[in-house]
């Protein structure tokens, strides 16, 4: 007999474990990309991905020396 | 009215003086208040190496810092290619301490260390994910 799988609840972000949070950001990048293809508007679907784009690079420290500096952890 | 020596002020100016001594209006006969170096100034101080760029106003191209970036998301051991897959169906790249479930047409990120469920991810979305972070596939060479 099938057993039906429970509905699990997403994690709250003040609940994630940290050692995976950057996967969690990425992923979460990469879904909000996936469904920005999906969008019917096309200059929202433009504007998605240049903020994706732009979050993931400020995630992945692709930015000023400076801005990196006060990104890194002391 | 004959300004005071150089010299003169300056003498005067390494004399300790109490604030209620001090003469504000800067005439004829007022002392100067001394510039005490400031120790341990990091917020007030306008020359800190930190703030010089604000005030040069000078622009730092992007580049790669080198660090870790956000929360160490910059470190490449976020997400990784996986290097075997016994299921090709499922995803291709992973990251530390996390595992995949196959769920409602997409795949569930579930924490190892304490099973909470991190999220729901389409196939688009963990293809984009191999795109980026996965195994660079390798063009056939012309022979």
């Amino acid at each position: 007999m099938a057993r039906k799988s429970a509905e699990r609840k997403i994690v709250e972000a003040k609940d994630i474990p940290l050692d995976v949070i950057g996967a969690v950001v990425l992923a979460d990048l990469a879904q909000i990309e996936a469904d920005a293809a999906t969008h019917p508007d096309q200059f929202a679907r433009d504007r998605i991905i240049k903020a994706v784009t732009r979050l993931r690079d400020i995630a992945e420290g692709n930015v000023s020396v400076d801005l990196a500096r006060e990104l890194a952890p002391a | 009215m004959t300004a005071a020596p150089v010299a003169q002020i300056q003498a005067q100016e390494l004399e300790p003086t109490p604030g209620a001594e001090v003469l504000m209006t800067g005439t004829d006969g007022a002392r100067v208040l001394p510039f005490r170096a400031l120790e341990n100034t990091r917020s007030e101080s306008a020359f800190s190496p930190a703030s010089e760029s604000a005030f040069t106003g000078s622009f730092t191209p992007a580049v790669k810092s080198g660090g870790k970036g956000f929360l160490g998301i910059s470190d490449s051991r976020v997400w990784k290619p996986k290097l075997y897959s016994r299921n090709p169906d499922f995803p291709q790249v992973s990251t530390p301490g996390c595992f995949f479930v196959q769920h409602s047409g997409g795949f569930q990120l579930i924490h190892r260390a304490t099973l909470k469920y991190l999220g729901h991810y389409t196939k688009s979305s963990i293809a984009l994910l191999e795109e980026k972070y996965g195994k660079k596939k390798r063009r056939a060479k012309n022979r």
